[in-house]
Protein backbone atom coordinates (compact mmCIF):
# COMPACT_ATOMS: atom_id res chain seq x y z
CA UNK A 1 0.00 0.00 0.00
CA UNK A 2 1.21 3.16 -0.94
CA UNK A 3 0.92 5.89 1.84
CA UNK A 4 0.42 9.72 0.38
CA UNK A 5 0.88 12.65 2.59
CA UNK A 6 -1.36 15.97 2.43
CA UNK A 7 0.72 18.13 0.38
CA UNK A 8 2.52 20.57 2.61
CA UNK A 9 0.47 23.68 3.48
CA UNK A 10 2.15 27.26 2.49
CA UNK A 11 1.47 29.68 4.89
CA UNK A 12 2.73 33.01 4.80
CA UNK A 13 1.68 36.31 6.26
CA UNK A 14 3.43 40.06 5.70
CA UNK A 15 2.08 42.32 7.73
CA UNK A 16 2.11 45.67 5.41
CA UNK A 17 -1.66 46.30 4.85
CA UNK A 18 -2.91 43.32 5.81
CA UNK A 19 -5.07 44.36 9.25
CA UNK A 20 -7.94 47.39 9.99
CA UNK A 21 -7.75 48.34 13.60
CA UNK A 22 -10.73 49.87 15.02
CA UNK A 23 -10.65 52.40 17.68
CA UNK A 24 -13.20 54.51 19.73
CA UNK A 25 -11.09 57.63 21.00
CA UNK A 26 -12.75 60.09 23.30
CA UNK A 27 -12.04 63.92 24.72
CA UNK A 28 -13.89 65.22 27.71
CA UNK A 29 -14.36 68.72 28.18
CA UNK A 30 -15.45 70.21 31.08
CA UNK A 31 -14.30 73.62 32.17
CA UNK A 32 -10.93 73.66 32.37
CA UNK A 33 -10.52 69.61 32.41
CA UNK A 34 -9.89 67.52 29.30
CA UNK A 35 -9.95 63.83 29.50
CA UNK A 36 -8.58 61.77 26.44
CA UNK A 37 -9.26 58.16 27.01
CA UNK A 38 -10.57 55.16 25.21
CA UNK A 39 -13.87 53.27 24.59
CA UNK A 40 -15.03 49.76 24.86
CA UNK A 41 -17.23 48.75 21.82
CA UNK A 42 -20.47 46.44 22.16
CA UNK A 43 -21.44 43.28 20.23
CA UNK A 44 -24.45 45.38 18.43
CA UNK A 45 -22.00 47.39 16.70
CA UNK A 46 -19.23 44.91 15.99
CA UNK A 47 -21.91 42.43 14.56
CA UNK A 48 -23.25 45.43 12.42
CA UNK A 49 -19.79 46.26 10.82
CA UNK A 50 -19.76 42.42 9.55
CA UNK A 51 -23.63 42.98 8.91
CA UNK A 52 -23.06 45.54 6.26
CA UNK A 53 -19.78 43.71 4.75
CA UNK A 54 -21.95 40.73 4.05
CA UNK A 55 -25.38 42.17 3.25
CA UNK A 56 -25.96 42.70 -0.18
CA UNK A 57 -28.97 44.21 -1.56
CA UNK A 58 -32.73 44.64 -0.67
CA UNK A 59 -35.81 45.69 -3.04
CA UNK A 60 -39.06 47.18 -1.93
CA UNK A 61 -42.17 45.34 -2.78
CA UNK A 62 -44.08 48.21 -3.60
CA UNK A 63 -43.18 51.04 -6.17
CA UNK A 64 -42.11 53.94 -3.63
CA UNK A 65 -40.85 57.24 -5.01
CA UNK A 66 -39.36 59.16 -1.91
CA UNK A 67 -37.32 56.66 0.53
CA UNK A 68 -35.65 57.37 3.51
CA UNK A 69 -32.53 55.14 4.14
CA UNK A 70 -30.80 54.71 7.38
CA UNK A 71 -27.23 53.98 7.96
CA UNK A 72 -25.59 53.64 11.45
CA UNK A 73 -25.35 57.05 12.07
CA UNK A 74 -28.75 57.41 11.65
CA UNK A 75 -30.23 59.05 15.22
CA UNK A 76 -27.02 58.57 16.80
CA UNK A 77 -26.95 60.36 19.97
CA UNK A 78 -24.94 60.16 23.37
CA UNK A 79 -25.91 60.00 27.00
CA UNK A 80 -23.77 60.20 30.22
CA UNK A 81 -24.31 58.28 33.15
CA UNK A 82 -23.33 58.10 37.14
CA UNK A 83 -22.15 54.76 37.44
CA UNK A 84 -18.56 54.14 38.22
CA UNK A 85 -18.23 50.64 39.79
CA UNK A 86 -19.19 48.44 36.74
CA UNK A 87 -16.96 47.34 34.10
CA UNK A 88 -17.89 47.52 29.81
CA UNK A 89 -18.93 43.63 29.04
CA UNK A 90 -19.58 43.24 25.22
CA UNK A 91 -23.29 42.12 25.28
CA UNK A 92 -23.89 46.12 27.68
CA UNK A 93 -27.15 47.35 25.57
CA UNK A 94 -27.05 50.59 28.01
CA UNK A 95 -25.59 52.51 30.19
CA UNK A 96 -26.10 51.69 33.66
CA UNK A 97 -27.04 54.91 35.29
CA UNK A 98 -28.03 56.84 32.53
CA UNK A 99 -28.95 60.52 32.52
CA UNK A 100 -31.46 60.36 29.89
CA UNK A 101 -30.60 63.97 28.22
CA UNK A 102 -29.98 64.36 24.72
CA UNK A 103 -27.25 66.53 23.92
CA UNK A 104 -28.36 70.24 22.73
CA UNK A 105 -25.72 70.16 19.70
CA UNK A 106 -24.27 66.90 17.48
CA UNK A 107 -21.73 67.50 14.44
CA UNK A 108 -20.36 65.00 12.11
CA UNK A 109 -17.75 64.94 10.05
CA UNK A 110 -15.63 62.15 8.42
CA UNK A 111 -11.88 62.78 7.78
CA UNK A 112 -9.07 61.02 6.02
CA UNK A 113 -5.16 60.68 6.11
CA UNK A 114 -3.81 61.90 2.39
CA UNK A 115 -1.92 58.32 2.52
CA UNK A 116 -5.32 56.97 2.80
CA UNK A 117 -4.21 55.06 5.85
CA UNK A 118 -6.10 56.43 8.28
CA UNK A 119 -10.35 57.48 8.10
CA UNK A 120 -12.37 59.06 10.93
CA UNK A 121 -15.77 59.50 11.82
CA UNK A 122 -16.40 62.37 14.16
CA UNK A 123 -19.22 63.13 16.16
CA UNK A 124 -19.35 65.89 18.85
CA UNK A 125 -21.66 65.73 21.08
CA UNK A 126 -22.51 69.23 23.26
CA UNK A 127 -24.99 69.77 26.33
CA UNK A 128 -25.33 73.64 26.93
CA UNK A 129 -24.70 74.89 30.47
CA UNK A 130 -28.36 74.69 31.84
CA UNK A 131 -29.10 71.49 29.98
CA UNK A 132 -27.96 68.84 32.43
CA UNK A 133 -28.93 68.40 36.51
CA UNK A 134 -25.97 68.96 38.85
CA UNK A 135 -23.77 65.62 39.64
CA UNK A 136 -22.19 65.79 42.85
CA UNK A 137 -21.86 63.19 46.34
CA UNK A 138 -24.23 63.99 48.49
CA UNK A 139 -26.92 65.83 46.29
CA UNK A 140 -30.01 66.45 47.62
CA UNK A 141 -31.68 69.16 46.20
CA UNK A 142 -34.67 68.20 43.43
CA UNK A 143 -33.49 68.00 40.31
CA UNK A 144 -29.61 67.23 41.14
CA UNK A 145 -28.17 64.04 41.43
CA UNK A 146 -26.87 63.01 43.81
CA UNK A 147 -23.35 60.50 42.45
CA UNK A 148 -20.52 61.72 39.95
CA UNK A 149 -20.61 61.50 36.34
CA UNK A 150 -18.60 58.33 35.57
CA UNK A 151 -19.69 56.96 32.30
CA UNK A 152 -20.55 57.74 28.86
CA UNK A 153 -22.36 56.38 25.92
CA UNK A 154 -23.03 56.70 22.28
CA UNK A 155 -25.73 55.16 20.46
CA UNK A 156 -26.25 54.44 16.58
CA UNK A 157 -28.50 52.40 14.23
CA UNK A 158 -27.17 48.79 15.19
CA UNK A 159 -28.22 45.56 14.72
CA UNK A 160 -29.82 43.39 17.51
CA UNK A 161 -27.56 40.78 16.75
CA UNK A 162 -30.14 37.75 16.69
CA UNK A 163 -28.67 36.18 13.60
CA UNK A 164 -28.02 32.08 14.17
CA UNK A 165 -24.22 31.36 13.71
CA UNK A 166 -23.53 29.78 10.29
CA UNK A 167 -25.91 32.04 8.24
CA UNK A 168 -26.14 31.84 4.74
CA UNK A 169 -26.70 34.59 2.22
CA UNK A 170 -27.62 37.17 4.76
CA UNK A 171 -30.23 40.12 4.14
CA UNK A 172 -29.85 41.91 7.47
CA UNK A 173 -32.05 44.78 5.72
CA UNK A 174 -34.76 46.24 7.55
CA UNK A 175 -37.37 47.61 4.97
CA UNK A 176 -41.14 48.60 5.60
CA UNK A 177 -42.19 51.37 2.65
CA UNK A 178 -40.96 54.31 2.50
CA UNK A 179 -37.94 53.43 4.60
CA UNK A 180 -34.70 50.78 4.85
CA UNK A 181 -31.93 50.24 7.42
CA UNK A 182 -28.61 48.76 6.41
CA UNK A 183 -29.07 46.42 9.50
CA UNK A 184 -31.65 44.21 10.42
CA UNK A 185 -33.34 47.12 12.50
CA UNK A 186 -34.20 50.72 13.16
CA UNK A 187 -33.87 51.32 17.06
CA UNK A 188 -30.13 52.70 18.26
CA UNK A 189 -28.34 50.72 20.64
CA UNK A 190 -25.72 51.30 22.48
CA UNK A 191 -22.43 51.33 20.12
CA UNK A 192 -19.66 52.25 22.63
CA UNK A 193 -19.09 52.63 26.38
CA UNK A 194 -16.66 55.16 27.79
CA UNK A 195 -16.58 54.24 32.01
CA UNK A 196 -14.46 55.06 34.91
CA UNK A 197 -14.98 51.56 36.12
CA UNK A 198 -12.57 50.61 32.98
CA UNK A 199 -10.43 53.07 34.42
CA UNK A 200 -10.75 55.20 31.00
CA UNK A 201 -11.48 58.19 33.24
CA UNK A 202 -11.93 59.84 36.64
CA UNK A 203 -15.76 59.83 37.88
CA UNK A 204 -16.07 64.11 38.37
CA UNK A 205 -18.69 66.08 39.71
CA UNK A 206 -20.37 68.19 36.72
CA UNK A 207 -22.69 71.04 37.74
CA UNK A 208 -24.77 71.41 34.48
CA UNK A 209 -27.17 74.12 35.64
CA UNK A 210 -23.94 76.35 34.88
CA UNK A 211 -21.45 74.51 32.83
CA UNK A 212 -21.14 72.96 29.41
CA UNK A 213 -20.18 69.91 28.41
CA UNK A 214 -18.51 68.33 25.43
CA UNK A 215 -18.18 64.97 24.16
CA UNK A 216 -16.26 64.10 21.35
CA UNK A 217 -16.10 60.89 19.75
CA UNK A 218 -13.86 59.27 17.17
CA UNK A 219 -14.28 56.20 15.08
CA UNK A 220 -11.02 55.45 13.72
CA UNK A 221 -10.24 52.86 11.01
CA UNK A 222 -6.31 52.35 9.90
CA UNK A 223 -5.54 49.97 7.47
CA UNK A 224 -1.60 48.80 8.97
CA UNK B 1 -6.19 79.17 32.45
CA UNK B 2 -4.43 76.17 31.07
CA UNK B 3 -6.14 73.25 30.73
CA UNK B 4 -5.55 69.95 32.84
CA UNK B 5 -5.30 67.21 30.42
CA UNK B 6 -5.84 63.86 31.35
CA UNK B 7 -4.85 61.36 28.89
CA UNK B 8 -4.89 57.70 29.33
CA UNK B 9 -4.90 55.93 25.48
CA UNK B 10 -2.12 53.59 25.77
CA UNK B 11 -3.11 51.82 22.73
CA UNK B 12 -5.26 53.40 19.97
CA UNK B 13 -6.92 50.60 18.26
CA UNK B 14 -9.15 48.19 20.54
CA UNK B 15 -10.57 45.74 17.47
CA UNK B 16 -9.57 44.73 14.04
CA UNK B 17 -10.42 43.44 11.37
CA UNK B 18 -8.49 40.72 9.84
CA UNK B 19 -9.35 39.50 6.05
CA UNK B 20 -8.12 35.74 5.91
CA UNK B 21 -8.22 33.22 2.71
CA UNK B 22 -7.64 29.84 1.79
CA UNK B 23 -7.07 28.77 -1.71
CA UNK B 24 -8.04 25.25 -2.80
CA UNK B 25 -6.93 23.39 -5.82
CA UNK B 26 -9.60 20.69 -5.81
CA UNK B 27 -10.30 19.53 -2.08
CA UNK B 28 -6.53 20.25 -1.71
CA UNK B 29 -5.63 23.42 -0.05
CA UNK B 30 -2.89 24.64 -1.70
CA UNK B 31 -2.52 27.93 0.53
CA UNK B 32 -3.74 30.56 3.18
CA UNK B 33 -2.60 33.84 5.03
CA UNK B 34 -4.05 36.95 5.05
CA UNK B 35 -5.04 39.61 2.43
CA UNK B 36 -3.90 43.09 1.78
CA UNK B 37 -6.69 45.84 2.64
CA UNK B 38 -7.83 48.85 -0.48
CA UNK B 39 -8.82 52.05 0.31
CA UNK B 40 -12.30 51.95 -1.09
CA UNK B 41 -13.23 49.15 2.04
CA UNK B 42 -12.38 51.52 5.02
CA UNK B 43 -13.97 54.66 3.39
CA UNK B 44 -16.97 52.80 2.70
CA UNK B 45 -17.03 51.33 6.09
CA UNK B 46 -16.69 55.12 7.82
CA UNK B 47 -18.94 56.72 6.05
CA UNK B 48 -21.85 54.13 6.53
CA UNK B 49 -20.88 55.08 10.60
CA UNK B 50 -21.04 58.63 10.25
CA UNK B 51 -23.85 58.98 7.38
CA UNK B 52 -26.72 60.02 9.58
CA UNK B 53 -28.99 59.30 7.07
CA UNK B 54 -30.56 59.90 3.34
CA UNK B 55 -33.58 61.13 2.10
CA UNK B 56 -33.92 60.43 -1.66
CA UNK B 57 -36.19 60.23 -4.45
CA UNK B 58 -35.61 56.39 -5.47
CA UNK B 59 -37.68 55.47 -8.08
CA UNK B 60 -36.66 51.52 -7.24
CA UNK B 61 -36.31 51.93 -3.91
CA UNK B 62 -33.49 49.58 -3.60
CA UNK B 63 -30.83 49.33 -1.04
CA UNK B 64 -27.36 48.59 -1.86
CA UNK B 65 -24.74 47.33 0.78
CA UNK B 66 -21.18 46.24 0.36
CA UNK B 67 -21.76 42.76 -1.23
CA UNK B 68 -23.87 43.67 -3.50
CA UNK B 69 -22.95 42.40 -7.04
CA UNK B 70 -19.69 41.09 -4.85
CA UNK B 71 -17.71 38.62 -6.63
CA UNK B 72 -13.90 37.88 -7.03
CA UNK B 73 -11.26 37.36 -9.55
CA UNK B 74 -8.19 35.17 -10.17
CA UNK B 75 -5.21 37.21 -12.07
CA UNK B 76 -1.78 36.41 -13.80
CA UNK B 77 0.66 39.42 -11.96
CA UNK B 78 3.38 37.46 -9.92
CA UNK B 79 5.37 40.63 -9.38
CA UNK B 80 3.19 43.61 -8.27
CA UNK B 81 2.79 44.22 -4.47
CA UNK B 82 -0.34 45.54 -3.14
CA UNK B 83 -1.03 49.26 -2.04
CA UNK B 84 -3.89 50.88 -0.76
CA UNK B 85 -5.33 52.29 -3.82
CA UNK B 86 -5.13 49.24 -6.14
CA UNK B 87 -8.38 49.83 -8.14
CA UNK B 88 -8.04 46.36 -9.99
CA UNK B 89 -5.93 43.43 -10.14
CA UNK B 90 -2.73 43.67 -12.20
CA UNK B 91 -3.64 40.95 -14.98
CA UNK B 92 -7.04 40.03 -14.14
CA UNK B 93 -8.63 36.87 -15.54
CA UNK B 94 -12.10 38.54 -16.30
CA UNK B 95 -14.15 34.74 -15.55
CA UNK B 96 -16.89 34.78 -13.41
CA UNK B 97 -16.68 32.13 -10.23
CA UNK B 98 -19.17 29.66 -11.35
CA UNK B 99 -20.85 29.51 -7.84
CA UNK B 100 -20.17 31.87 -4.96
CA UNK B 101 -22.07 32.11 -0.89
CA UNK B 102 -21.92 34.13 2.01
CA UNK B 103 -22.13 33.01 5.75
CA UNK B 104 -21.86 34.63 9.02
CA UNK B 105 -20.25 32.96 11.69
CA UNK B 106 -19.86 34.47 15.21
CA UNK B 107 -18.46 33.59 18.84
CA UNK B 108 -20.88 32.56 21.65
CA UNK B 109 -18.88 34.84 23.83
CA UNK B 110 -19.82 37.84 21.41
CA UNK B 111 -15.88 38.86 20.86
CA UNK B 112 -15.61 37.68 17.27
CA UNK B 113 -17.56 38.31 14.25
CA UNK B 114 -16.50 36.37 10.69
CA UNK B 115 -17.66 36.47 7.30
CA UNK B 116 -16.91 34.05 4.76
CA UNK B 117 -17.43 34.77 1.15
CA UNK B 118 -16.43 31.29 -0.93
CA UNK B 119 -16.10 31.50 -5.15
CA UNK B 120 -15.75 28.72 -6.95
CA UNK B 121 -14.53 27.64 -10.22
CA UNK B 122 -15.44 24.27 -11.61
CA UNK B 123 -12.34 21.97 -12.87
CA UNK B 124 -12.49 23.93 -16.62
CA UNK B 125 -13.60 27.29 -16.27
CA UNK B 126 -10.14 28.87 -15.97
CA UNK B 127 -7.73 28.21 -18.77
CA UNK B 128 -4.46 26.52 -17.85
CA UNK B 129 -2.25 29.13 -17.17
CA UNK B 130 0.25 30.87 -14.15
CA UNK B 131 -1.89 31.92 -11.29
CA UNK B 132 -0.24 34.70 -9.05
CA UNK B 133 -3.14 37.33 -7.56
CA UNK B 134 -6.94 36.47 -6.60
CA UNK B 135 -9.07 40.01 -6.02
CA UNK B 136 -12.41 40.09 -4.18
CA UNK B 137 -14.60 42.85 -5.71
CA UNK B 138 -16.94 44.48 -3.21
CA UNK B 139 -19.60 47.20 -3.70
CA UNK B 140 -17.26 50.37 -2.62
CA UNK B 141 -17.30 54.28 -1.91
CA UNK B 142 -14.77 55.50 -5.04
CA UNK B 143 -13.62 57.53 -1.52
CA UNK B 144 -13.54 60.45 -3.66
CA UNK B 145 -15.05 62.92 -0.80
CA UNK B 146 -12.67 65.73 0.44
CA UNK B 147 -11.18 65.84 3.97
CA UNK B 148 -12.85 67.08 6.55
CA UNK B 149 -16.42 66.27 5.12
CA UNK B 150 -19.48 67.17 6.82
CA UNK B 151 -22.04 66.68 4.20
CA UNK B 152 -21.91 63.08 3.84
CA UNK B 153 -22.73 62.84 -0.14
CA UNK B 154 -24.49 59.20 -1.04
CA UNK B 155 -25.32 57.99 -4.10
CA UNK B 156 -27.50 59.27 -6.52
CA UNK B 157 -30.38 56.94 -7.94
CA UNK B 158 -29.96 53.96 -5.70
CA UNK B 159 -30.00 53.89 -1.93
CA UNK B 160 -26.07 53.62 -0.46
CA UNK B 161 -24.76 54.92 2.54
CA UNK B 162 -21.71 56.15 0.63
CA UNK B 163 -20.57 58.04 -2.04
CA UNK B 164 -20.14 57.08 -5.96
CA UNK B 165 -20.63 53.15 -5.51
CA UNK B 166 -19.32 50.76 -7.48
CA UNK B 167 -17.84 47.23 -7.97
CA UNK B 168 -14.38 47.94 -6.54
CA UNK B 169 -11.52 46.15 -5.43
CA UNK B 170 -11.85 45.19 -2.02
CA UNK B 171 -8.81 43.30 -1.07
CA UNK B 172 -6.20 41.87 -2.65
CA UNK B 173 -4.43 38.34 -2.30
CA UNK B 174 -1.18 38.46 -4.48
CA UNK B 175 1.85 36.58 -4.89
CA UNK B 176 3.59 39.57 -5.53
CA UNK B 177 3.53 40.36 -1.71
CA UNK B 178 4.66 36.89 -1.38
CA UNK B 179 1.20 35.65 0.14
CA UNK B 180 1.74 32.35 -1.57
CA UNK B 181 3.77 30.69 -4.76
CA UNK B 182 2.20 31.44 -8.08
CA UNK B 183 0.12 28.35 -9.40
CA UNK B 184 0.60 26.46 -12.14
CA UNK B 185 -2.99 26.01 -12.96
CA UNK B 186 -3.87 22.90 -14.95
CA UNK B 187 -7.62 23.53 -15.32
CA UNK B 188 -8.02 20.08 -14.36
CA UNK B 189 -9.38 20.57 -10.83
CA UNK B 190 -11.67 23.17 -9.34
CA UNK B 191 -10.48 26.13 -8.18
CA UNK B 192 -11.81 27.06 -5.17
CA UNK B 193 -11.02 30.85 -3.50
CA UNK B 194 -12.59 31.70 0.23
CA UNK B 195 -12.15 35.23 1.52
CA UNK B 196 -12.81 35.35 5.32
CA UNK B 197 -13.41 38.58 7.23
CA UNK B 198 -13.20 38.41 10.80
CA UNK B 199 -13.96 41.49 13.46
CA UNK B 200 -12.18 40.38 16.80
CA UNK B 201 -12.71 42.85 20.01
Amino acid sequence: MVTIKAKKIDERIAENYTKIKIGGIAEIIHRDNVIRCINKFTRYFMSSIVVVIANTYISCTGSYYDTWLYPIGHGVTARIGTNTTTPTTPNMSDLVNKVDVAPDSITKRLIKEPDYTLYIAEFIFIWNAGTLPDIYEGATAEGDIDGRVGEFGVYLNLDPDDWVNGTLNPVRIAHNGHFSSVVNDTTIRLASRIASADDAFDAFEFYGSIDPLTFKWRFQVAIV
Amino acid sequence: MKAKIDERIKEEYEAKIIGKFKIYLGNKLYAKGKNKWTRYFVSSLVQIVANPGIWGRYENCTTHLISYNYTARAGNDTTTPTSPDMTDLVSKIDIAPDTQNIVLFKEADYTKYQSRHKFSWGAGTIPAQIIGEFGVYLYLSDDSWTSPNETFPVANNTSCPYINPAVRLGARISSGDGDFDPIDYDSSEALIFEWYVTIKF
